[in-house]
């Protein structure tokens, strides 16, 4: 059975699953679809087989140790690296066979904020608008709209190249915004930003997600993922080895409080005893 | 409770040892590069030290032929002594490494100081201060003087033999160098740190590539244009162009001590010589004291991190509505589809405001201006040589100069294409993310591509044909046979070079200038001066030799558009549709 969203995206209806925040249950349509996803770098595996949906509405954060493979995944959900096998489902559309489609509904937040240094914000943002078809006039207003929320009107004619890390960032994510996506993937967004930018992002993922949207974040700050995530996935070795909300993953470890705990249970932390070896 | 206590290390190592540790590092980092390096780059690498020692000696022969050119009936007719003009080049060499090394060392300190980002570092580590410096000035000055060992050593020895100058000319010779050097290193760091504090030392880096580049070609290409005055010059002229260069040997000028001290020990004027030594090495080390000590006090007390006066205009602003009031490149991007133009106004943004970049462009701007005027000099007429050639050959060639501005137009558009087509894809850099994750097919990236390399070297190359053919005064069906050939073949060489830019595609540089690896410029080079041979012959083989077999040339004309043409479009579409299925992969290695 399929759900009509708009009068050309139709997506596959998924289960009915535990409603999140307190909402009812509802049929949720999944915006992320990863299955049996591979990632080989030469000999190396990088993303093992991997199954996971993400679904309209909720904020789903990956996690994992540095390599575990979470940007490579990210990566191949929003088209920047083609899988080895399997598929990435974007908005019902195949990343790989549907590209076009599939990067209309989506919006993109790197790591690193590599944006072009000879053009101002609003340039950029034009010249993304612009990339998505948007018309003139809608182009013009989300301009202004979002420049004003990340507080870069009144450098949004300065070139990128006089930004600081955390206004680059910024001018980032509102490009990533300016075609309002149906899904956005962000790879730790919140690093090098100052508290206050931080939050701002938080709320802007949080109403995203209230709207419909689904968000797929990464981050290495366990207690943003806790506050902020409705569900969250924990990659290590490219293998996803827990999928759940926190409660779920709290049962899931035997009533493991934090997800720290969780975390390192999972992973594997750091050894008191080689801490000790490294300290002496 | 245990106490635990730290003993602080006493060791008095000084300020050599420390120097030698930093530069250490230098060493081991080219070394490492050298040996990570591709075997094409070590063979490059090999072959520039060997080229190096090469023009060394070459310099060297050089100097001796210009020597004994000294003895020649010009000069003897124009009443120069050659023994006062020979002892005077010393002092001038000596004086142009003190300015080239100031403004090259300027460069370097600028990477080194700002750019390289390793001060913070550095600084903060258990390592004096000035060690830090001294390595930094001694690392500006290090490649310099290995240019001034191959340039100017030559000559100042050349001299020293011809003149039979006394044995310690030339260690001192050595020593003066290196004084000289170090001084002008000092003097280039605070005006580094005084301009920084003005200009963005980004900016200022963009600045001086550009103005570094356009130089270089305005002085290599001006002894195109003098060449036939400088060899027709007369007794007079060298007469008084050698008395301008003996009187700037004056001893009120502190620049030209290091240079008269030497030649006045060498010649055995032992108090004179010895005096100037003296002010020469104690001038230049207390420049280099002092200098060194300001620019650490600068750099320490946070002076000259501190830019002033640098609140950036708006000058790139957009009107509310979005649109850039009066830019040209705005109606392009208007006339193609949101895409295609929201690339191609994106891409001439970035190229018009990264000087860096025009630094690459401006060589093509000013060799077809001199070509231009070689050709306009010539007045339209081949050189007649010896006059054996036979008729034939000859009239082949005075129909040919009538379609030399179309050549010149041809290969300005060519120096354009070489530039945009061959980088269009790599200029993305690290940014290209977004356009990969955009939703822009391949066909539209590759249009868009094509036409940022196309419109302006084609806008240039007409431009030229147009201008040199208004005062060169060729026949009006050339002109108009002109512009359809350019377009046609550049657009051939925007194909290819698009295609080998898509081939070997580099999103990791940090230098615009290496933004292309030099392997693709090499190859492109090659199939780029092939493909316009082939095409050049077909599309005026035919309207130059038709008239020669007793048809019009009209006809000719036609013919050559309908051969040149097949192929340039072939050329044109053929690469472009071989690499569409890489663009997919670009970035995933």
């Amino acid at each position: 059975m399929t759900i009509k969203l708009n009068q050309q995206i139709e997506c596959t209806e998924v289960k009915n699953i535990q409603a999140i925040n307190g909402l009812a249950e509802e049929p949720r349509v999944s915006f992320i679809e990863l299955h049996d996803l591979c990632k080989n770098y030469g000999a190396k595996t990088a993303v093992n087989h991997i199954n996971l949906k993400v679904y309209s509405g909720e904020v789903f954060g990956f996690l994992g140790p540095n390599g575990a493979g979470k940007t490579t995944t990210i990566k191949m959900v929003v088209g920047l690296l083609q899988p080895t096998a399997g598929t990435v489902k974007v908005n019902g559309y195949d990343i790989v066979r549907q590209p076009i489609q599939a990067k209309f509904s989506s919006g993109f937040v790197p790591d690193t904020p590599n944006l072009y240094s000879k053009l101002s914000a609003r340039e950029l943002l034009r010249f993304v608008g612009d990339l998505y078809s948007m018309e003139p006039g809608r182009i013009n207003h989300r301009i202004e709209e979002l420049l004003r929320v990340f507080s870069l009107d009144d450098v949004g004619d300065n070139l990128i190249d006089s930004y600081s890390h955390g206004m680059q960032q910024k001018a980032s994510l509102a490009a990533a915004l300016m075609h309002d996506p149906k899904v956005l993937v962000l790879d730790e967004p919140t690093v090098g930003l100052d508290p206050k930018s931080a939050r701002l992002i938080k709320d802007i993922l949080r109403q995203l997600a209230e709207r419909g949207s689904a968000v797929f974040v990464t981050t290495h700050i366990l207690e943003i993922a806790e506050r902020m995530c409705d569900r969250i996935g924990i990659i290590n070795n490219g293998e996803l080895v827990a999928v759940g909300t926190m409660d779920e993953l709290r049962a899931m470890q035997h009533g493991e409080t934090s997800l720290e705990d969780i975390f390192l249970s999972l992973t594997g932390g750091a050894e008191e005893t080689e801490i000790a070896e490294v300290l002496r | 409770m245990t106490t635990m206590e730290v003993t602080v290390g006493n060791r008095s190592e000084s300020l050599r040892t420390y120097v030698l540790k930093l530069l250490r590092l230098r060493q081991v980092t080219l070394v490492s590069g050298f040996k990570r390096a591709r075997p094409m780059i070590k063979v490059l690498d090999i072959g520039l030290v060997l080229l190096t020692v090469g023009v060394a000696i070459g310099c060297y022969l050089l100097s001796n032929a210009i020597l004994r050119e000294l003895n020649s009936p010009i000069i003897v007719q124009s009443g120069i002594n050659p023994a006062v003009l020979m002892d005077t080049v010393p002092a001038l060499v000596l004086a142009a490494v003190f300015i080239l090394t100031m403004l090259a060392s300027f460069r370097v300190l600028l990477q080194g100081l700002y750019l390289a980002r390793d001060m913070d570092f550095l600084v903060s580590a258990p390592i004096p201060i000035r060690a830090v410096f001294v390595t930094k000035l001694l690392e500006a000055i290090l490649p310099n003087f290995i240019l001034v060992l191959v340039f100017g050593l030559p000559m100042l020895l050349s001299i020293g033999v011809a003149r039979g100058y006394h044995i310690t000319y030339y260690p001192l010779l050595l020593v003066v160098l290196a004084f000289l050097s170090l001084a002008a290193a000092g003097i280039s760091s605070l005006l580094v740190m005084a301009v920084v504090r003005v200009v963005p030392a980004k900016r200022v880096a963009e600045v001086l590539a550009f103005l570094g580049a356009f130089l270089i070609i305005l002085v290599s290409q001006s002894f195109n244009l003098m060449g036939d005055k400088l060899e027709n010059l007369s007794a007079d002229q060298v007469a008084t162009s050698a008395n301008l260069i003996t009187k700037l040997n004056n001893p009120w000028i502190p620049l030209v001590w290091g240079g008269r001290s030497l030649v006045d020990i060498g010649t055995g004027n032992w108090i004179s010589g010895l005096s100037f030594l003296a002010l020469t090495l104690l001038l230049s080390g207390a420049v280099f004291w002092i200098a060194l000590g300001t620019a650490e006090k600068l750099y320490y007390s946070g002076w000259a991190s501190l830019q002033v006066g640098t609140t950036r205009k708006k000058n790139h602003q957009s009107s509310s509505h979005g649109e850039t009031n009066g830019d040209s490149t705005n109606l392009i991007g208007r006339l193609l589809p949101s895409k295609v133009g929201a690339i191609v106004l994106k891409d001439f943004k970035q190229i018009r405001r990264d000087l860096t970049n025009l630094s690459q462009v401006i060589g093509a701007l000013i060799m077809g201006i001199v070509f231009g005027v070689m050709l306009l000099r010539a007045g339209g007429e081949p050189l007649a040589g010896q006059g054996n050639a036979p008729v034939q050959f000859m009239a082949i060639l005075q129909s040919g100069m009538v379609y030399g501005s179309m050549v010149i137009g041809l290969f300005v558009g060519w120096c354009l294409v070489a530039r945009l087509a061959l980088v269009a894809f790599s200029m993305e850099g690290r940014g290209y993310w977004i356009l990969k994750t955009a939703p822009v097919s391949a066909d539209k990236l590759l249009t868009a591509k094509f036409l940022m390399a196309f419109i302006p070297s084609l806008v240039l190359g007409w431009f030229y044909l147009i201008v040199i053919a208004t005062l060169h005064k060729p026949p009006l069906s050339t002109i108009l046979y002109g512009l359809p050939s350019i377009a046609l073949i550049l657009a051939g060489l925007c194909g290819i070079n698009l295609a080998l830019g898509v081939r070997g595609v580099n999103l990791t540089w940090t230098d615009p200038r290496k933004m292309e690896n030099g392997v693709g410029g090499v190859v492109g080079m090659i199939i780029s001066i092939i493909y316009q041979l082939v095409t050049l012959v077909l599309f005026f083989g035919a309207p130059l030799c038709f008239p020669l077999l007793g048809i019009s040339e009209n006809i000719g004309m036609l013919a050559g558009l309908l051969a040149g043409g097949a192929v340039s479009l072939v050329c044109t579409f053929l690469p472009l549709k071989l690499v569409k299925s890489r663009i997919a992969t670009i970035g995933e290695e």
